[in-house]
């Protein structure tokens, strides 16, 4: 046995996050992609582009949405074997991570063919936009180009603050305001950031059996090997 | 309002009511128990707004009325009378003070007026069911130890009760977790629970159902809502608020693929556990199991007193493994497992554990490893 303090490993809880509208929480960075999302059916574009990067609300855009169009979600991975005709068969569909090296751009072009002969709405996410994918079919590639970009950028201080209470929240926690003050002045400014301080926080106290407290978040906070 | 009944009626009661009583309160209401006269007999009730605990006793009533009283300073005194005794209760003419007498002894106990007295609003319970009340005592005695005390995991301070479908039928199911461990007990659902919601039952309440089953045969009536949940045993009833969230998909913790089997006696490995623990500085350090073909040697290392180590014959066949927990979550689980032989599914030293009784799979227990 080492002589370092033995640690209680925590159990992996489960939780379910909240992906409603009213759940979604808007700021700077998202106002415009949330404003197309709340827009639908009164889109400029049969096909929209939502990106962002990961953990900036790309998913619960698609959940609000999908919910309100009652769109088929699909995986871009997942395209090849699924029936654009099934798929556009509500009117709407949305394709999830485009951008996904695994993503069959052929399946992806007939979908957005059945889409257009449907008069159905699409709905793309993606991490980037798409000239920089590595699109080698130039019809697709055209096509993705004429479609209605929504950004979702960097989160602002106001945002960043809401994401973490809502990530929380669906955790079933609550932080101190002092804590929470601590945590924003030292976390890196992205949504993604915000889930895995949130995870590694839930998971930290959840080991200790104590609520979060400063001293933790620091520990959580701290570069690997500084706690 | 004027009363005589038997102090030993009387004190069963108040045993049963007071203990829902806070010892400190803010509101003064709440320190006092509801005393009231209905027809020939006298009614308990007590309350912390959470949870409501009433009971009748048979009396003879004098003069019907009602009044409430200090909770516990009620119950020491009819606790400290004779055996056997009568008591009887007068309310003052001008409702200040509430006088109790039995044999040579008199005391005087300030009241707060009945109508002060508050009530849990229960509402519309939409399920009931009755069942062998030792039935769900075993329930609560097989996972209550792993309910969470912490109070920011407000949702796992309780046990969560719900019906599942099992291979012969739905099952009526219990579990409590603190992110350490779990524990999960089930008995063949009764009559009328399918379709219950999931509900999770605060420890006091718990604590309160456990005391309250005196007779394992006696019959328990269960009513339940989403909010509430009301339980009758004898003259008793027990009125409780349930807890506001959401239980996890604990279902996901249990793991299904641990394919290392440890078959030990679990009295010898409890006292091993208990032996070799005695070198922790605090109780709840770690304890490494080192298992190897047909044996487990156990370590406890304390780098402030010294160390402690026994070896344990046990059937084991598979590889080599080293794995820690914290001592007092073995003796716990250990504590509940009722076969002589316990059965451990392992993974890693990394991954949870599971542990259940030989012969049994109505019980199992998930322990998290410490990493040592």
């Amino acid at each position: 046995m080492s002589r370092s303090r033995p640690r209680q490993l925590p159990l992996t809880m489960p939780h379910q996050a909240a992906m409603s509208r009213e759940d979604f929480v808007v700021g700077e960075g998202n106002r415009e992609a949330a404003a197309f999302i709340d827009a639908w059916p009164d889109w400029p574009a049969s096909v929209v582009l939502l990106i962002g990067p990961n953990g900036s609300g790309k998913s619960h855009l698609v959940n609000i949405w999908a919910t309100k169009s009652r769109a088929a979600v699909v995986a871009a991975a997942d395209l090849a074997s699924a029936d654009p005709t099934v798929l556009v068969g509500t009117g709407a569909v949305a394709v999830e991570d485009a951008d996904d090296p695994a993503l069959d751009e052929k399946a992806l072009f007939h979908l957005l063919n059945a889409a257009r002969g449907r008069g159905a709405s699409v709905l793309i996410t993606a991490h980037a936009v798409p000239s920089v994918w590595g699109v080698t079919l130039p019809d697709l590639l055209s096509r993705l180009r004429a479609a209605q970009p929504a950004f979702l950028g960097p989160p602002d201080d106001a945002l960043l603050e809401k994401v973490i209470i809502k990530l929380l929240a669906d955790r079933q926690l609550a932080i101190d305001a002092g804590v929470l003050d601590y945590i924003l002045l030292r976390m890196e400014r992205s949504c993604a950031a915000a889930c895995e301080l949130v995870e590694a926080l839930d998971r930290e106290s959840l080991a200790r059996g104590r609520r979060i407290t400063k001293a933790i978040a620091a520990e959580v906070l701290a570069p690997e090997g500084e706690a | 309002m004027r009363v005589t009944l038997e102090r030993s009626h009387l004190l069963a009661s108040l045993t049963h009511v007071h203990r829902v009583v806070e010892r400190r309160n803010t509101i003064p209401i709440l320190s006092n128990v509801l005393i009231r006269t209905d027809d020939g007999q006298l009614k308990l009730k007590a309350t912390d707004l959470d949870l409501e605990a009433q009971e009748s006793v048979p009396a003879l009533v004098e003069r019907p009325g009602a009044t409430t009283v200090p909770a516990h300073m009620f119950y020491d005194i009819v606790r400290k009378l004779p055996e056997g005794s009568q008591v009887s209760l007068e309310a003052s003419a001008d409702g200040a003070t509430l006088s109790i007498s039995s044999g040579r002894s008199r005391f005087s106990l300030q009241m707060l007026p009945e109508s002060d007295f508050p009530d849990i609003t229960v509402g519309e319970l939409s399920h009931a069911f009755t069942l062998e009340a030792g039935d769900l005592k075993r329930l609560i005695d097989r996972t209550q130890f792993a309910i969470s005390n912490e109070e920011i995991r407000y949702y796992l301070n309780g046990i969560f009760l719900h019906t599942v479908d099992g291979p012969d039928g739905s099952l009526f199911r219990a579990v409590a977790t603190d992110g350490h461990r779990l524990a999960r007990a089930d008995i063949a659902a009764p009559k009328g629970a399918e379709g219950m919601p999931g509900i999770i039952v605060p420890r006091k309440t718990v604590g309160e159902i456990q005391r309250l089953i005196e007779d394992p045969k006696a019959e328990l009536k269960v009513e339940l809502s989403d909010a509430k949940i009301r339980l009758t045993v004898g003259n008793v009833v027990l009125t409780s608020k349930l807890i506001d969230g959401t239980f996890p998909d604990y279902g996901r913790v249990i793991p299904q693929g641990n394919d290392k089997e440890l078959r030990v006696d679990k009295a010898e490995f409890a006292e091993a556990v208990d032996r070799v623990s005695t070198i922790s500085s605090e109780r709840g350090r770690a304890v490494k199991l080192t298992l190897a073909e047909g044996r487990m040697v156990l370590t406890v290392v304390n780098p402030d007193s010294g160390t402690a180590t026994e070896e344990v014959m046990v059937d084991y066949g598979d590889t080599p493994l080293e794995i820690g927990f914290n001592a007092r979550y073995l003796l716990d689980i250990a504590g509940q497992l009722t076969s002589e032989t316990a059965v451990f599914h392992l993974a890693d030293a990394g991954s949870p554990t599971l542990i259940q009784d030989a012969g049994d799979g109505a019980t199992l227990y998930v322990l998290m490893p410490m990493r040592v």
